[in-house]
């Protein structure tokens, strides 16, 4: 370990002085709180909140669907009940849950002390929470979304769908993805940067890995959903015609954008769970995990594979065979390294000698139900059965097989072990058992009958259906099932609280696990490790007995918070050897503040409060310019000592400190959304019905020409500002002259040059690629004059120049996004124009 | 060749998927270009001629890749060096069995209508 340099304090005083620099007051700083463990719990808790209302909405669908002509709901009530239950289910428990479990446990696996970025977790908590409230406000109000959570068009567009219903699921689905995105970027800088000293790539835990891809995996997944609900917002509220057959769009596009996103989900939701297998399998079964190089290939694989075959839930739709053997033979390709990982496992299992116990009861009702799902899984994605099977009972059973098996039973093994860590006491056997069983049987009694009614012919989405049809008494059974399930959930959450409740505490680390988040108390402190560890073997084959007490006497790296700051270490992304010291912001109320402005601005949207939406977003901005404040240092501070003789430089001071990923992400992330806003055009121009328009979205060349200049000039001048810092206010004027110019060109060539954009898709897609790059522009001008303000403050200096940095890549995007947009109209002109002829 | 260790993984996906967009594009777009031209069959020569070239020099590059992959695997490394390679190599092999696997059917599918 390493020696300390430092004055040793014993770790009882350790302890206190950490606390008093990490931790959270109770009382109404809670509200502020950005530490990882407490953001973490309460992300599960309010996930599982929502697991309980969408299981409401299931049983009142089971139980009107259990006999036939039921009287129990009518058909809007059942509508807003599906549509409610898929939507929370998909958006607001499954993948909320597992960022929680992300957000809480990945540091610990990590050895570290907290994620990239607390106050995001924070803002990323209460857009969550504020969005997913909305949903259940318009539910209670009757004002439900209820044209199904995948809202195809025209079902959702404005001539079936005129209430507010549509709105809300678009806006509020949209403001909770915010979280999903901003809890992508914090993983990724997470897992890549904030690692122990000596963890390189090869010496990850298992679900480092797994996250790592999920998120990458969430990156380019959101964003064309997000395109997809603004351009169909767009459409209902401004009558900008996307989906709109009569004027050149094309309810398509809205399948191939949310499938686009919406297989990828799937394996968002699945694989954070098989990380979970992953990492509690091997303490279970006594053996290693089997074949860790395979699984991280494999893991590879998924990811790109599951995006080529979203078109797969669109067999129906009437698609050329040669597409369409392209999606089917990636949906069944995908299956191979699905099973290497169910083979890595059962290697585990047959090296070692499994002990029985509640989770590993949970992992072999994960397996059977898991396997059931992708069987009938392989069965659908035969074009010819599924053109048989679509949309009956048949694919909600196999859904359900996948969804409940492949995350719910993993995540209830997961939380079986991971709760001794959360409390620090161990479970009350007993009832464990009983309710396994209940949630088991109940859930393939329900899930099972479907599968015959579905074979039967019974649609899904029906709330009725005639005597004669015969499929009452299966639908009886399965809702019997659901009742038995139902309690058996019940009993499961009466066992947590009783956990709590009466658990005995007892040694630290009850699997005998060999990973890092055993190194440390149970429940665990405010700050994880009382001084950080390095490490020397792969993360999941530790000994964290050992190391806990080591580390907790403070032999590690940062033991001595003699600087009264939240610190950590920051590692070469590759090596893992120790770079920089990240110094954290303290705890703040402006997240929930910034989240409450931008909840506002979604309700403005909502309420076609138009007037109001300028405002919001402005303060939206302004309050996130207030962030900055925090962690930003005056003068330069110089090389930290860290421990072990070691010194580093703080991350303010070095060439890529987090937040310079996240840009990198977060650009990423906006690219993606550009490239599926112009993958839709082309899209449009290829299949819509009603092309070529009668009038071509034309403009001069002037403004184009005048827009692309100044957008070079921004990304020059932005260069030179961060070359030259600190002297670089005119330089960051130049560029902020130079967006301003480009905005202004973009937003007048989208508003007043184009014919106008409710005549057809051709203009109107032509419209949203101009104001899509106007926007970033004026955001551009934003950056820098922030970048000016910071000098002005003294934030800046030859070393600290990061705030620079980050302006050089947003203009740098915004130049190659921008050069897009203003050739855009010249291409989609010619398109519409010659070629269709 | 490639140096970021997580790009170098990446790359033979990467690839993989790069062919996938340009195959569906080229399809979409001939298709859209052809209406007229299109056989009852639901084909049109040029634009199989097309995919079927772009086909085989993808297959070509991507099995080409994986087994330089696999000589660079098997020089002898230790740690995260070996480790980047080895997983490296898998993820070229799934794209040389992912490319013909999913590609495959642009020379004897039927190209446009359905
Ligand atoms: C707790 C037990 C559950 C029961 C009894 C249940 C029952 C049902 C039923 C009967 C339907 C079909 C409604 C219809 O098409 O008429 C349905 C749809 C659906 N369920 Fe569940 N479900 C449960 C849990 C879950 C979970 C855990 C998830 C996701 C993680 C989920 C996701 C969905 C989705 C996405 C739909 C499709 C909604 C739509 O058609 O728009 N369900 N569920
Ligand atoms: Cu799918």
């Amino acid at each position: 370990m390493i020696e300390e340099d430092m004055k040793q304090p014993s770790p009882v005083a350790l302890h206190k002085a950490l606390e008093r620099v990490w931790g959270t007051p109770p009382g109404l700083a809670r509200l502020a709180a950005v530490n990882h463990n407490i953001l973490g719990k309460r992300f599960m808790l309010t996930a599982l909140v929502f697991f309980a209302v969408g299981g409401l909405l299931a049983m009142l669908i089971r139980t009107q669907l259990a006999s036939s002509e039921s009287a129990f709901m009518d058909a809007e009530q059942y509508a807003q009940s599906f549509t409610m239950h898929g939507s929370i289910m998909m958006f607001l428990f499954a993948i909320p849950f597992f960022e929680g479990v992300a957000i809480y446990l990945l540091p610990k696996l990590l050895g570290t002390r907290d994620l990239a970025f607390p106050r995001l977790t924070a803002y990323g908590y209460w857009c969550y929470l504020f969005g997913g409230g909305t949903l259940i406000a318009a539910l209670l109000g009757g004002v439900a979304p209820n044209s199904g959570w995948f809202m195809y068009p025209p079902l959702s567009s404005n001539s079936y769908s005129p209430g507010i219903n549509s709105d809300v699921w678009l806006l509020a689905i949209t403001f909770v993805e915010i979280s999903a995105l901003s809890a992508a970027i914090e993983i990724m800088v997470t897992v890549l940067k904030l690692r122990a000293a000596g963890m390189s790539l090869d010496k990850m835990p298992i679900f480092a890995w797994y996250m790592l891809v999920v998120a990458a995996m969430m990156l380019v997944g959101f964003p064309p959903l997000i395109i997809g609900s603004v351009l169909l917002e767009l459409e209902r509220a401004f009558h900008l015609p996307f989906f709109d057959p009569s004027r050149g769009g094309d309810p398509l596009l809205w399948q191939h954008l949310f499938w686009l996103f919406g297989h990828p989900e799937v394996y968002i939701i699945f694989l954070p769970a098989a990380g979970a297998i992953s990492t509690i399998l091997p303490p279970l079964a006594g053996a290693p995990l089997a074949g860790y190089r395979m699984i991280v290939a494999a893991l590879v694989a998924m990811a790109f594979l599951s995006f080529g075959l979203w078109v797969h839930h669109m067999y129906a739709a009437g698609i050329p065979h040669v597409a369409l053997s392209f999606f089917s033979a990636a949906s069944a390709l995908v299956a191979v390294p699905t099973g290497i990982q169910i083979f890595a496992w059962l290697a585990t299992l047959a090296q070692g000698s499994a002990r029985f116990s509640v989770p590993m009861l949970h992992m072999f009702g994960f397996l059977c139900t898991f396997v059931i799902g992708g069987l009938t899984g392989v069965m659908l994605a035969m074009v010819p059965f599924d053109l048989q099977a679509h949309d009956t009972h048949f694919v909600v059973a196999h859904l359900h097989y996948v969804l409940i098996g492949g995350f719910v039973f993993p995540m209830l093994a997961a939380t079986y072990y991971w709760l001794p860590h959360l409390s620090g006491r161990q479970p009350v056997q007993h009832l464990s058992y009983a309710a396994f069983w209940m949630v088991f049987i109940g859930f393939n009694v329900t899930f099972f009958a479907m599968h015959l009614t579905g074979l039967r012919g019974m649609p899904r989405r029906i709330f009725e259906y005639p005597i004669e049809s015969g499929w009452e008494t299966l639908n009886f059974i399965s809702s019997m099932g659901s009742f038995v399930m139902a309690m058996g959930f019940a009993l499961v959450a009466l066992d947590f609280i009783l956990l709590f409740r009466f658990g005995r505490r007892r040694r630290r680390n009850p699997w005998g696990a060999g990973t890092l988040e055993w190194a440390m108390a149970t429940p665990p402190p405010s700050y994880n490790f009382a001084s950080l560890p390095s490490i020397e073997r792969r993360a999941d084959l530790l000994d964290p007995d050992r190391l806990g007490s080591q580390l907790a006497s403070g032999k590690g790296y940062l033991g001595a918070p003699n600087r009264g700051r939240m610190e950590l270490l920051a590692v070469e992304m590759i090596s893992g050897n120790p770079e920089h010291v990240v110094r954290l912001p303290r705890r703040t109320f402006l997240p929930i503040w910034t989240a409450a402005a931008t909840g506002c601005f979604f309700l403005s949207l909502l309420f076609k409060l138009y007037w109001l939406t300028p405002i919001t977003f402005a303060s939206v901005i302004l309050l996130f310019l207030l962030w900055s404040g925090d962690t930003a240092e005056k003068t330069d501070v110089g090389d930290l000592p860290v421990g072990g003789g070691l010194k580093l430089p703080p991350h303010g001071e070095t060439a890529r400190p987090p937040s310079w990923w996240a840009m990198v992400f977060a650009l990423a992330a906006d690219a993606t959304a550009f490239i599926s806003l112009l993958f839709g055009c082309f899209f449009l121009w290829v299949s819509a019905p009603n092309w070529p328009p009668q009038q071509l979205p034309q403009v001069a060349l002037a403004g184009p020409a005048i827009a692309a200049i100044a957008l070079l000039v921004a990304a020059w001048a932005g260069r030179s500002a961060a070359a030259r810092s600190p002297d670089a206010i005119g330089w960051l004027a130049l560029t902020g002259f130079a967006q301003l110019v480009a905005a202004a060109t973009l937003t007048w060539l989208a508003v007043a040059a184009l014919p106008d954009p409710r005549s057809h898709a051709a203009v109107s897609s032509v419209f949203v690629v101009l104001a899509y790059a106007g926007l970033r522009s004026g955001l551009g001008m934003v950056i820098s004059g922030y970048g000016i303000w910071r000098i002005r403050r003294g934030y800046v200096s030859e070393r600290r120049n990061v705030d620079l940095r980050l302006g050089v890549l947003w203009h740098d995007y915004s130049a190659v996004a921008g050069l897009a947009a203003a050739g855009f109209p010249f291409v989609m002109a010619s398109l519409a124009g010659e070629l269709s002829r | 060749m490639i140096n970021n260790p997580l790009m170098s993984i990446m790359a033979g996906l990467l690839l993989w998927s790069v062919v996938f967009v340009v195959l569906y594009g080229v399809q979409a777009t001939g298709c859209h270009l052809a209406e007229d031209k299109v056989s009852a069959l639901g084909d049109w020569p040029g634009l199989r001629a097309t995919l079927t070239a772009l086909f085989l020099v993808s297959f070509a590059a991507v099995v080409l890749f994986y087994f330089l992959a696999r000589r660079r695997h098997r020089r002898p490394d230790t740690g995260t060096e070996a480790f980047r390679r080895e997983v490296a190599m898998h993820v070229w092999l799934a794209a040389a069995i992912a490319t013909p696997f999913c590609f495959g059917g642009v020379v004897w599918l039927s190209l446009c209508g359905t």
